[in-house]
């Protein structure tokens, strides 16, 4: 099952370094800033059901959808949100303005990829760079309060550092989870998200991974 | 192009420090060597800003533009801290003062109406890493967002544009390949944008080829860019799909500009010149338009592109979700 993932976030709070993480267990300090979007895929057993045991769990393709955090909505298309299954709220603890601007990031991806159900989309925030713990400025609690209140349900939530892996591996399987609950409620709506001829598990040049 | 094979007397450093010809028959014949020959570090900058038509450069007027705000500094310096951070030959030349120097001095000069995007710093790095001073490269900077003035606006549709045109023009050219990378994607309606056009063409003209190293071989594709103007970009994406499709990379996701191998820019300038007599002349005219002209949108390009699009039909889950 091919599942959408769409990362957002503010400029420089690490969407792209989460994902590299995630995917590659690999972290550095010189990536440059992206520009316009980029995807990744990687493929991961998960259950829906948050408490499954591993017999539960199925075989998925997370399509990551990483984007540039300066350009919002303005000028990529609408087929990078449309579609998505599961979207990644990114803000940085030691940056507050990229904390204030969750609210915007969360309305805009509404608005762009008009999920069938607003209120329930599932989302997941991720707070980076926690290896800078001494130079935090979002304090944990303001954050749980604003995921407790932005969702019918509470906004799962996670405190991240890509550069020691801390938590990164969770917040992508919560995210992965919540896709497939959801995919398994629409699933007839994943032919909409971009796919490739073949299988993305036989590694040839047909593959959507790289 | 094979009547261009330069000898002495049409070499860059010939035309620039030695022709007796008239001035503008110098600077006409050093467009046609750019393209063919391209430049080197010792033609380039002296060639860039006869090219862009800089001019004076007044030094005093970039010291005013840089002695001051930008409406975003902060995001400024973020951009240019995260430049080329992995790249130790730009980091070298490059230092991030400058970057912001210049970014700041085109935000003043264009009334803060400027991409804020990680394009502008990129671009940028290029040009100070490219020339001698900080004042050419401001000089150079400040013509290209001229010559392709909807590249560097705050919305980019410049580069929106021309990742249709780059659409457009792979289908028409090679239907084969272009079919390919769709691949069975599937578009819930005309004016959806393609893979092709978001992921490949979108980021490679947005950074105006920046995002995929060496910088020795973006500045050689900017020779060609400035002595043929702001559209040759477009065709450079075409070129590098091509290229990059017959050594194998058939897909989207290998296409990707961060996973691209080392440009080739001499093969895909020349390439790029190949292509352009094959473009229809409808979508030729828009082509060479797009980069200045606001009233050129994707409906516009869409209507000068002789192919029809036609999109695989949607499954009736998709067609449902459309509606």
């Amino acid at each position: 099952m091919l599942l959408k993932v769409v990362i957002l976030g503010d400029s420089g709070v690490g969407k792209t370094a989460l994902l590299n993480q995630f995917v590659n267990n690999r972290f550095s300090t010189s990536y440059k800033a992206t520009i316009g979007a980029d995807f990744l895929t990687k493929e991961a057993f998960c259950g829906a059901n948050a408490r499954s045991v591993a017999i539960d769990e199925t075989l998925v393709t997370l399509q990551i959808w990483d984007t540039a955090g300066q350009e919002r909505f303005q000028s990529l298309g609408v087929g990078f949100y449309r579609g998505a299954d599961v979207c990644i709220l990114v803000y940085d603890i030691t940056q507050p303005k990229s904390f204030e601007n969750l609210d915007t990031w969360r309305i805009e991806f509404l608005t762009q990829a008009s999920p069938s159900d607003t209120q329930n989309f599932p989302f997941v925030v991720i707070a980076n760079k926690l290896d800078r713990e001494n130079d935090r400025r979002v304090a944990t609690q303001r954050a749980q309060t604003w995921c407790a209140k932005n969702s019918t349900s509470i906004l799962p939530f996670f405190e991240t550092s890509a550069k020691a892996a801390t938590e990164v591996e969770a917040a992508f399987r919560k995210a992965a989870q919540l896709a497939l609950s959801q995919g398994t409620m629409q699933a007839d709506f994943i032919p909409e998200t971009i796919s490739f001829r073949g299988s993305p598990a036989n590694g040839d040049s047909k593959s959507s991974c790289c | 192009m094979t009547e261009c094979t330069p000898d002495a007397e049409v070499t860059a450093h010939h035309l620039l420090y030695e022709s007796t010809l008239p001035p503008s028959e110098r600077v006409a014949r050093l467009r046609r060597v750019a393209v063919t020959e391209g430049l080197d570090a010792n033609t380039r900058p002296l060639a860039w800003t006869l090219l862009l038509g800089c001019g004076r450069i007044e030094a005093r007027r970039y010291s005013n533009l840089c002695d001051g705000l930008s409406d975003d500094a902060q995001k400024i310096r973020d951009d240019a801290r995260r430049t080329f951070r992995a790249d130790d030959s730009v980091r070298q030349k490059v230092r991030d003062a400058q970057i912001v120097r210049c970014v700041t001095a085109l935000a003043r000069s264009r009334n803060n109406e400027v991409s804020n995007g990680a394009n502008r710093s990129a671009v940028a790095a290029c040009f100070l890493y490219a020339l001698p001073s900080e004042l050419e490269a401001f000089a150079c900077f400040e013509k290209l967002a001229e010559l392709c003035p909807r590249y560097f606006t705050p919305t980019l549709d410049g580069c929106v544009v021309g990742a249709a045109l780059v659409d457009h023009i792979l289908r028409c050219i090679s239907p084969e390949i272009h079919g390919t990378l769709l691949g069975d994607s599937l578009l819930l309606d005309d004016d959806a944008r393609t893979p092709v056009e978001d992921l490949v063409a979108y980021p490679l003209l947005a950074s105006l080829f920046t995002v995929v190293p060496p910088l020795d071989e973006v500045a050689v594709l900017w020779d060609a860019t400035f002595a043929l103007g702001g559209h040759f970009p477009v065709l450079c994406v075409v070129a590098l799909i091509l290229e990059r499709f017959e050594s194998g990379d058939q897909t989207v996701a290998r296409l990707q500009p961060r996973r691209l191998a080392p440009l080739d820019a001499r093969r895909i300038v020349a390439r790029a010149c190949a292509i352009a007599p094959r473009v229809p002349r409808s979508l030729y005219d828009v082509l060479e338009r797009h980069a200045r002209d606001a009233s050129v949108d994707r409906a516009v390009v869409a209507a000068a592109s002789e192919a029809p699009r036609t999109p695989p039909k949607p499954p009736p889950s998709a067609r449902k979700r459309a509606s």
